[in-house]
């Protein structure tokens, strides 16, 4: 066929390469960020995410406001059982604890209205609590099950996460973990 | 196999065992209209505006006070709209996770409170985020999710449209162009007038 | 045993991968004939390596060594021979082992027939398909190896490790895992070989592609050697979407078969630029045009099959195809970076060196190359938006934080109408003239089409349907009566010339003309589908509703009658619950039908089995929901056309073994012609 072509260089022979390159590139670097983003687990350590939370009981939570302070989350759900569960541990702790100046607060994950605010009188939920909207919060924790608990020190950084129920067993580590932040 | 207890795992979200501990309020047959229909290229135009204007707007709504009976047809049709937030990309009509059965009770009360449609998504999206509708409702969303490609298409495609068009042989006067097409393979179907044209050339050869 | 093996001989074709990857990259280069055997020959001897590791691992499955933890984790003791059998793709190392091993296969089947052939390009290929099995074998050693055994010290749990850790004994578990129930489906003896075949398959033509960049053999021989490579490689992925559509419509129990889930979305991208890739090469083959293009389309549709499987494997993508977290996201992303700056920059690099161009320019704008490149543009706006709806949700979530879904309203509104445009060039392009074509002419051309067109629009307006329905439907049908006028015009084209008989006459065009008319087949199967995908779609009906045994749900023309409900043990620990239903139409019972959900161990998982009563007309479609005592709730759907789908796939495969079918190549004839004395002298 037409093979036995003169080969005619480009206008500009810097043009195609140039913006293949960027185009490319950044798709790639963008696949790599995501990957990344894909493959990270729950957040163990560090700062705490910020974030507001509107409450059932009216105001907002902030949680970059409460720095000096010691913090405690729990992520909950009407539909989790052991969210059931620990909610006694949960109160007791907060009874123990709300008179040394350390702030609770539960979020609220992937619940219906009507059965949230069930769920807080069957459990008589002493704490503030306030339905995590949009999922900012959980998904700035990357919380993906419930119950999830956080315990944040007075700098902002999280202290201890307990992925999953806090039961006898594990409610020691809890409180010595609360005390070392009181201290710190 | 009885009555079990529904087994709410710490993991979450698990289907649900239907041990015949959920039931469905429904009874009365419901006749379907055909579920969404095509649109022609004309009428897209127009659904695209109705989709970023009308997706936010607040239908005047007569409050029913007195809660009316729903069917399943209907908590279906609206959770056929509505997504699992938690599971990617599936309907929450299909969704056979608890919680998402839950998430259908939720349409149901919304409904049997009088909720129109345009009410209880923007309820699932204030609740759940803009995960929870197929399409995002604000203009942000829109313009990563629609408006980005579609530039993209139809810029590339003018560029390679003016690319081609520019480069074009132009007045050239071509062998074939009475509508004929020109076989490929062995078989060459051949029009008559060609056929005619290249006897006289060979004719003028002799 | 098994399992060293297993070992050895992946570890082995690895090598030899390697080995024939520098190999012919050396030989390639340097003009060295001896080592491009040399490659060629590590290259074909990775197939039988690759077949006793398979067989060893089918075997270690059939057999029950589940002390190999891959054996363990897809099969156990009550798990049917068919199931056992089929394990082998059952999870990711196996599955990456069956794609290193087609592979294997492809590449020494493209090799030695084309070795004598092909001199120029041969090498390259070997290059870079070896280049592609290296990648796949590092992963199957290194990364994900299908031969990993459970070891123990005798306290303690037990470990994974392919190598035997010091200290340590073999640890047999008495029973397997057994395949995920989901996947206990005869779509999962046939899905996943048959997508694979078509991924794999794309390797062959995008290595002959790189070879023609690399050994600067920029003609049509590489598109030679791989036309029929790609037919079928075309052919089984698309059969692989189909039969994966017709898997979740019979299994998954939500009335519908294609759910725009990412990683089908991803195995749909490399079909749609392989099509278009597939049509445009016919105008190189014509008249040496479009070289960039077809270039740049093989390249695509390569780096969109390694992308579908980087999606469905590294969990980048949410999706219930998704495999089970593991280590390869890295390994693929990087193998995925390197292709593509490959793959890209051998194209951008000729195409630099102008050595693409053509001297065939386009000449009219109403031209069959015209509509080619507009066929190639269609495609790839459509695998723009489809590609933008699989990632958008991820990368909106990286720059704003908030997660988005782009689900069935995107498709619906972005895409279909594309897919209308390409049925209405179905309609058109074979009718366009090559080189140039007056519109007049065209019009002349696709008067018949037009008229028969109309007439069935208004048949449908008569009838009574929606507009969009008669819009949709119109496009379509202009697709059919173009392709069956085609038909008729070659074969009265042949009665005239040879005076044939019609069915002779028809018989010899597919003969003599196996692509063209084979490609037309195919062009019908798709009107078909076309068919079905709107029936099904715009006109399906469903309800759901709670009933006792006795009682009717009406939908459309048909009517369920519940008769009765009860539960039972499969025999490999199933739980059912099935429900009998009888299926009435017209008051007249036609069919009986079986609804059932299956329960799979204490894990919780469910599968719903619906009742399907299946004419051409629709598919009466019926799920158990739910059930409290011997109320049951029904979800009914009502399907028309859906099976069109089906049909309409087996009409395109028909088409394309038409069109791929080996033909017997014909001798030359060979005549000495006398120049007469005057012609001599004429200059030319």
């Amino acid at each position: 066929m037409s093979e036995a072509v003169q080969p005619t260089k480009a206008a500009h022979p810097w043009l195609v390469p140039l913006l293949a390159v960027v185009v490319v590139g950044a798709i790639i670097a963008g696949f790599g960020l995501a990957l990344n983003r894909s493959q990270q687990d729950s957040i163990d350590s560090g700062p705490a995410p910020d974030f507001t939370l509107r409450l059932d009981s009216g105001g907002d939570f902030k949680l970059s406001e409460k720095r000096g302070k010691v913090v405690v989350m729990n992520f909950w759900a009407s539909w989790c059982g052991p969210c059931r569960s620990e909610a006694p541990m949960l109160n007791s702790l907060y009874t123990e604890y709300r008179a040394k100046g350390v702030e609770f607060v539960g979020v609220g994950y992937l619940d219906n209205r009507n059965d949230a605010l069930r769920f807080i009188s069957e459990t008589n939920m002493s704490y503030p609590t306030g339905n995590d909207d949009g999922t900012r919060v959980s998904r700035a924790y990357r919380v993906r099950q419930v119950p999830e608990s956080y315990l944040i020190d007075k700098q902002g950084n999280i202290a201890m996460h307990i992925s999953g129920e806090i039961t006898p067993a594990n409610v020691a580590q809890v409180r010595a973990a609360l005390e070392k932040a009181l201290a710190g | 196999m009885s009555g079990d207890q529904l087994l709410i795992g710490r993991a979450g979200l698990k289907p649900l065992r239907y041990y015949g501990l959920v039931t469905s309020k429904s009874g009365t047959p419901n006749r379907n209209r055909p579920v969404h229909s095509w649109l022609g290229s004309s009428l897209i135009f127009t659904l695209i505006l109705i989709l970023m204007f009308g997706g936010n707007s607040a239908r005047a709504q007569v409050a029913a006070p007195t809660p009316r009976p729903v069917t399943d047809d209907e908590v279906n049709r609206i959770s056929r709209a509505l997504y699992c937030p938690v599971c990617q990309n599936i309907t929450l009509e299909v969704c056979p996770t608890e919680a998402c059965a839950r998430w259908r009770e939720q349409v149901r009360d919304l409904l049997t409170e009088g909720k129109t449609e345009p009410e209880i998504r923007q309820y699932f999206i204030d609740r759940f985020g803009m995960r929870t509708v197929g399409l995002p409702t604000d203009p942000t969303g829109q313009l990563l999710s629609v408006g980005i490609p579609l530039v993209l298409v139809l810029v590339v495609g003018g560029l390679l449209a003016f690319n081609i068009l520019s480069r074009r042989r132009r007045g050239t006067a071509s062998a074939v162009d009475d509508g004929e097409p020109i076989g490929y393979g062995d078989e060459v179907v051949v029009p008559d007038d060609y056929a005619a044209r290249l006897e006289a050339q060979l004719k003028e050869l002799r | 045993m098994l399992a060293e093996l297993g070992i050895i001989t992946t570890g082995l074709a690895l090598l030899c991968a390697i080995f024939a990857l520098v190999a012919s990259l050396f030989g390639a280069v340097n003009h060295r004939e001896r080592w491009i055997r040399a490659a060629r020959n590590a290259a074909l001897l990775t197939w039988p390596l690759l077949t006793t590791a398979c067989i060893a691992i089918v075997a270690a499955q059939l057999t029950g060594e589940f002390n190999i933890a891959y054996v363990y984790n897809t099969t156990n003791t009550t798990e049917p021979l068919f199931y056992k059998a089929t394990a082998l793709w059952g999870g990711q190392p196996g599955s990456l082992l069956f794609w290193s091993w087609m592979l294997s296969t492809f590449t020494a089947a493209a090799v030695l027939i084309n070795w004598k052939r092909e001199r120029r390009l041969i090498p390259w290929v070997i290059t870079f398909t070896m280049g592609v099995l290296a990648f796949f074998l590092v992963l199957n050693v290194f990364v994900e190896n299908p031969f990993a055994r459970y070891w123990t010290t005798g306290t303690g749990d037990p470990i994974m490790s392919v190598l035997a850790p010091a200290g340590m004994q073999l640890f047999q578990p008495i029973d397997g895992k057994g395949l995920n129930p989901l996947l206990r489906h005869p779509g999962m003896v046939i899905h996943p070989p048959m997508l694979y075949a078509g991924f794999v398959g794309f390797v062959i033509p995008w290595a002959f592609g790189m070879a023609a960049l690399a050994s600067g053999d920029l003609g049509t021989n590489w598109i030679k050697a791989t036309r029929r490579w790609t037919l079928v490689a075309w052919l089984f992925l698309g059969l692989g979407l189909i039969l994966g559509g017709r898997w979740a419509y019979d299994v998954l129990g939500w009335g519908g078969y294609w759910g725009w889930d990412p990683v089908e979305n991803s195995a749909l991208l490399p079909w749609l630029a392989g099509t278009a890739f597939l049509h445009s090469v016919l105008i190189q083959e014509k008249r040496g045009m479009l070289k960039v293009w077809n270039l740049f389309l093989v390249v695509l549709t390569f780096l969109l099959v390694i992308l579908a499987t980087f999606n469905t494997r590294s969990g980048l993508v949410d999706s219930v195809h998704s495999f089970a977290r593991s280590q390869v996201g890295w390994p693929m992303f990087l193998f995925t970076a390197g292709t593509v700056g490959i793959s890209l920059g051998l194209w951008v690099w000729r195409w630099q060196r102008g050595e693409l161009r053509t001297e065939n320019k386009l000449d009219g704008l109403l031209s069959r190359e015209s509509m080619f490149i507009l066929n190639n543009w269609v495609f790839l706006a459509i695998t723009l938006m489809v590609a933008w709806g699989i990632y958008a949700p991820t990368f909106t979530e990286l720059i704003t934080g908030e997660k988005i879904t782009l689900h069935t309203d995107y498709y619906r509104y972005y895409v279909i109408p594309l897919f209308g445009v390409l049925y209405v060039l179905m309609g058109i392009a074979p009718l366009v003239a090559y080189k140039r074509m007056a519109w007049k002419a065209l019009g002349r051309s696709l008067r018949v089409s037009l008229i028969g067109t109309a007439l069935f629009a208004a048949f449908l307006i008569v009838v009574g349907t929606t507009p969009g329905a008669v819009f949709a439907y119109t496009l379509v049908m202009l697709a059919a009566f173009t392709t069956v006028i085609e038909y008729v015009r070659g074969t009265r084209a042949r009665m005239r010339a040879h005076g044939e008989s019609a069915p002779q006459a028809l018989t010899m065009l597919f003969r003599r003309n196996q692509r063209r008319y084979g490609g037309y087949l195919i062009h019908l199967g798709v009107v078909v589908i076309g068919f079905g995908i709107i029936g099904s779609t715009v006109f399906q009906q469903t309800t759901q509703q709670t009933i006792t045994p006795g009682q009717t749900i009406t939908l459309g023309a048909y009517t369920l009658r519940y008769d009765r409900i009860y539960q039972a043990d499969a025999e490999d620990g199933r739980g059912i619950v099935k429900a009998d239903a009888t299926v009435l139409r017209g008051g007249q019972p036609v069919a009986e039908i079986h609804p059932r959900k299956d329960f799979f161990g204490t894990g919780g998982m469910t599968s719903t089995i619906a009742g399907q009563y299946s004419t051409l007309e629709a598919d009466f479609y019926v799920l158990l929901d739910n059930w409290q005592g011997d109320r049951a709730t029904f979800k009914i759907f009502l399907n028309p056309l859906v099976n069109l789908v089906w049909w309409g796939g087996l009409i395109l495969i028909f088409g394309t073994l038409i069109a791929m079918w080996p033909r017997a190549e014909y001798e030359p004839a060979v005549q000495t012609a006398r120049v007469p004395r005057e012609a001599a002298a004429v200059a030319v």
